[in-house]
């Protein structure tokens, strides 16, 4: 029992030294650097109503065939930005990473499908 | 640190230890060295894009059914929808805001951004709800076509997700208000915040792809 504690404690040990892990946040809660100060936080929402600014902008102003792509582009990046820096995955353990890429990666497969499925695309 | 890691294991039958570093000695004790509430909030999401994804994609395949009711650009007011979104997109700003405050201990500049947040989530479903009233006055019900169950479905949702949300947020204000919410448990408030956050995301994904997308 004390063995494979020490092997799970072992492997956690090397997890956080690779990075996997960070050790705490400002409360001292383990799985969090330390955040970054407000005025990026400032900075980061400026950014995200600039692009949606844009959005709008190419919703008037579509630039022929490019409309679509670059709206989805936009979303991802805004979508991206959020996830990244106000959830922090930027700076916690990547295990909330993996656990909510899982998520995502595993909606968009199915749900892709099923648009092929029913000929969404043609 | 392999010292201070291997100190927490000294009583066979423990959980392993939560803490990897001396800073952490306050945090509860986990088996992943994380916090499970945290984890589960992260999982909870993961799990939350299955069903905006069975959603989103439920309305993409039905919006073209329109029947004999308007259809998406017929009745959408974008200039108004754009105006929601950016309210939302600010309110995702005061949330982390109001975890910043908190974890450097200042619980009154917390409780400001929290009510702010609150207050933006507030007029996003009021203006939800405008929107929703105006669409039935033009003749779109939600049994109007499948386009228009597939919509009030969808961003209803989202809506009851905004709602849940700032009954969190102000649940969060009344325990900050009777001394229950100091910055030992700013983790409480990063729950609410990922929670929060998440509902900004699905709605920015929900503005693109409703909305904006011709």
């Amino acid at each position: 029992m004390a063995e494979a504690e020490a092997r799970e404690l072992d492997s956690t040990e090397r997890e956080v030294e690779a990075g996997e892990a960070p050790a705490t946040d400002h409360a001292g809660h383990p799985g969090g650097h330390g955040h970054p100060p407000d005025r990026t936080y400032v900075g980061v929402a400026l950014i995200l109503g600039v692009l949606t600014a844009i959005e709008i902008a190419l919703y008037y102003f579509p630039p022929g065939r490019a409309e679509v792509p670059a709206l989805l582009i936009l979303m991802v990046i805004k979508f991206w930005m959020v996830v990244m820096w106000f959830m922090h995955l930027k700076f916690d353990s990547r295990i909330f990473s993996r656990l909510f890429m899982i998520g995502l990666a595993l909606a968009v497969a199915v749900y892709v499908i099923t648009l092929f499925t029913f000929h969404f695309w043609f | 640190m392999s010292a201070e890691v291997t100190d927490t294991v000294a009583t066979p039958g423990t959980s392993v230890a939560a803490s990897t570093t001396g800073a952490a000695a306050g945090a509860h004790r986990t088996s992943t060295g994380l916090s499970n509430e945290k984890l589960a909030m992260w999982i909870f999401l993961g799990s939350e894009c299955l069903l905006f994804g069975g959603l989103v994609s439920s309305y993409l395949l039905l919006r073209r059914n329109v029947g004999d009711g308007p259809g998406p650009h017929d009745i959408f007011d974008i200039p108004f929808t754009s105006v929601s979104s950016f309210v939302l997109l600010m309110s995702s700003m005061t949330m982390v805001l109001a975890l910043s405050a908190i974890q450097r201990g200042d619980l009154r500049a917390n409780r400001v951004w929290l009510c702010a947040t609150a207050l933006l989530g507030s007029t996003f479903v009021a203006g939800q709800v405008y929107e929703f009233t105006a669409f039935y006055r033009e003749g779109l019900g939600y049994t109007t076509s499948v386009f228009s169950s597939a919509f009030y479905t969808l961003t209803g949702f989202h809506g009851v997700h905004v709602t849940v949300g700032i009954v969190m947020l102000l649940s969060l204000v009344v325990l900050s208000l009777r001394g229950r919410l100091g910055q030992e448990r700013s983790e409480a408030v990063e729950i609410v915040g990922l929670y929060w956050h998440f509902v900004d995301i699905v709605w920015i994904i929900i503005f693109t792809i409703v909305y904006l997308i011709p």
